[in-house]
């Protein structure tokens, strides 16, 4: 079956097919832990987790909570609301660890969402080749690049507002992010000797997919994952600064820029604090992000 | 090459009417147009004329070929909330928000592309350094954020620079640098990490060892390879732009067709949200289609498939 110019491949690949095991995750997660990690982005990714998880214990005051009698304190001012309060009271601090709650919820939902639709396409459409591939990735050209904004927009405004929404919103602008990555990747290993032996011992497509290519391909989700969590950040951010989906009040990083804007001159702080706390997380997403592909997988540098 | 042309002029043809078809639908089966026209006073017939006057007694897909038939004449409808034909506001919007986009096209291009080439060119210099930063600042800071600090800064605080609407040269800089930060970045990213890894690379070796000038190795045999995953993010970044200047027109309170959108969407304003929606994605389809033909036209390996 093997022709000359796969088998000559499979020479100069130097990496074992991998199958769906303990020792496999266990070498991805040994050859992470042997480099250089890089501290500062796992500390602020960490902070991050640790706010979203424990809001409630972390923040001194109630998000939501209304004191006219402490309004428009600047940071520093009062030391039991040290990033200062808004028109209404409301503590900064508190509410940007709810924000990383709201932030995270919707990023980590959406982006999961869209890694399994993503991936599963990807693999079908690696796999199957042919008019399936052509037509899954004519669908998947057309996703990835239509302005995510607008379609965001049209997906609220036919489903009405909602957090519920805003996942499906960015979904549905992600998937085919992980659907052209991931096919590449299957392109890669559906001609190599072990997948063409299981398929002459007639293992079914799917348990072909499900556990020799897939397995192959985990090193590159990983990756497309923790480099799209900054952008789904970012784009969940504008979503709420627009005032699609989230209720006014709510705590949100988007949603507190947008709130500060009115009161730029006399509030600073309201609008700087939000969006520098969205740019620091974004920008420890990203470098993590970088550092991952590099270690792991040096050779999508130039794709990703 | 005509057959390739041909067959992306169909594609586009159909994905137009695909997205029109699915604007057209979602906006009239997800709620009565007639419950925002009328009150609860109004007694049932003249709700029921209303309704047949609108057409909107008719099967759907009737109202959707009518609709079909309007807007390729140039009528979107009426707007409710403005009081006048959807096309003639998008006639007034469409270009500010095409001037805004150019020059923050223009600004990618002239900012992103040497920047990249420097840094390249002279690693771990002052211009590597300032392109580094740049880079990173520009794909982690959101786009409002960026606007409104600038605004903060360089209109409200020092005043060196209008910060709302639309107005002489001196307007575009801030919305259009905002617009165009995030590009850039990636502009200067892209540049960059082509332009090292031509540099890395054989015939540059030998261009060098032969003895050519160094500036007609950079500029002659190294940018020519290196600029063609270049001007495919230029072309990518075109719906970028798009995406962009809903937010930054919002900031800046330019009148242009994203905050149009964004209001038509909270008014659910349905002829001017039909309106833009498609006006929005036809410019991106068209836009995506002569980046595929250009391609086509330089690459001819792109003109198989």
């Amino acid at each position: 079956m093997a022709t000359f110019e796969e088998s000559g491949s499979e020479i100069v690949s130097d990496a074992e097919p991998k199958l769906l095991s303990i020792k496999n995750i266990a070498s991805t997660a040994g050859k992470i832990l042997r480099a250089r990690l890089p501290w500062a982005p796992i500390i602020i990714m960490a902070v991050v987790v640790i706010c979203a998880i424990f809001a409630p214990l972390l923040a001194p005051h109630d998000p939501t909570d209304i004191d006219i009698g402490v309004r428009k304190l600047a940071p520093g001012e009062n030391w039991s609301y040290p990033l200062g309060t808004d028109r209404l009271g409301r503590d900064m601090l508190s509410r940007l660890i709810y924000g990383a709650r709201t932030s995270a919820f919707i990023s980590l939902v959406a982006l999961g969402a869209g890694a399994v639709v993503g991936t599963t396409v990807g693999l079908v459409s690696g796999y199957a080749g042919k008019w399936t591939d052509t037509i899954l990735m004519r669908i998947t050209d057309a996703a990835m690049g239509f302005p995510t904004i607008l379609a965001a927009m049209i997906i609220v405004t036919i489903l009405g507002a909602g957090i519920a929404n805003i996942i499906l919103a960015i979904a549905v602008t992600v998937w085919a992010r992980f659907a052209r990555m991931i096919r590449g990747e299957v392109l890669q290993v559906r001609n190599r000797d072990f997948v063409l032996a299981a398929r002459i011992t007639g293992v079914s497509p799917v348990m072909i997919i499900w556990r020799h290519i897939f397995p192959n391909v985990i090193n590159t989700l990983l990756i497309i994952l923790t480099l799209l969590v900054g952008q789904t950040i970012l784009l969940e951010a504008s979503l709420s600064f627009l005032g699609l989906g989230l209720a006014p009040g709510a705590s949100a990083w988007g949603l507190m820029v947008a709130e500060g804007r009115d009161y730029l001159i006399s509030m600073w702080w309201l609008s700087l604090l939000p969006g520098l706390v969205i740019t620091m997380v974004v920008m420890a997403f990203n470098f993590f992000g970088d550092w991952l592909r590099d270690t792991l997988d040096p050779k999508l540098r130039r794709s990703i | 090459m005509t057959r390739f042309i041909l067959i992306r002029l169909v594609q586009a043809f159909f994905t137009l009417l695909a997205l029109s078809a699915g604007v057209f639908f979602a906006v009239h089966l997800t709620g009565d147009v007639v419950s925002f026209l009328t009150s609860p006073q109004d007694t049932p017939q003249s709700v029921a004329l209303m309704r047949q006057s609108l057409g909107l007694d008719r099967p759907i897909y009737v109202q959707y070929w009518i609709f079909l038939q309007n807007v390729v004449q140039g009528d979107f409808g009426h707007s409710w909330t403005w009081g006048r034909p959807a096309s003639s506001l998008l006639l007034e919007r469409l270009p500010n928000t095409l001037k805004l986009a150019a020059s923050g096209f223009v600004l990618t291009l002239i900012l992103g592309i040497p920047l990249g080439i420097l840094s390249a060119v002279y690693r771990d210099s002052v211009f590597d350094r300032i392109a580094k930063f740049i880079s990173v600042l520009g794909m982690a800071a959101p786009q409002f954020w960026v606007g409104i600090m600038l605004l903060l800064f360089f209109g409200a605080y020092l005043g060196w620079l209008p910060t709302f609407g639309i107005g002489g040269p001196t307007h575009y800089i801030l919305p259009s640098f905002s617009l165009s930060l995030f590009l850039i970045a990636g502009m200067v990213r892209l540049t960059r990490s082509s332009m090292m890894e031509v540099l890395d690379s054989e015939y540059i070796k030998f261009a060098r060892v032969k003895g050519l000038h160094e500036r007609a190795v950079i500029w002659k045999h190294a940018l020519r390879n290196a600029i063609i995953p270049v001007l495919t993010f230029a072309g990518i970044s075109l719906g970028g732009l798009l995406n962009g200047s809903i937010v930054v027109e919002v900031v800046f309170a330019w009148p242009g067709l994203g905050r149009l959108m964004l209001t038509s969407v909270t008014q659910r304003d349905y002829a001017v949200l039909e309106a833009t929606v498609l006006t929005a994605g036809a410019m991106y389809i068209l836009m995506a289609m002569l980046v595929d033909i250009l391609y086509a036209y330089i690459d001819p390996r792109m003109r198989e498939e």
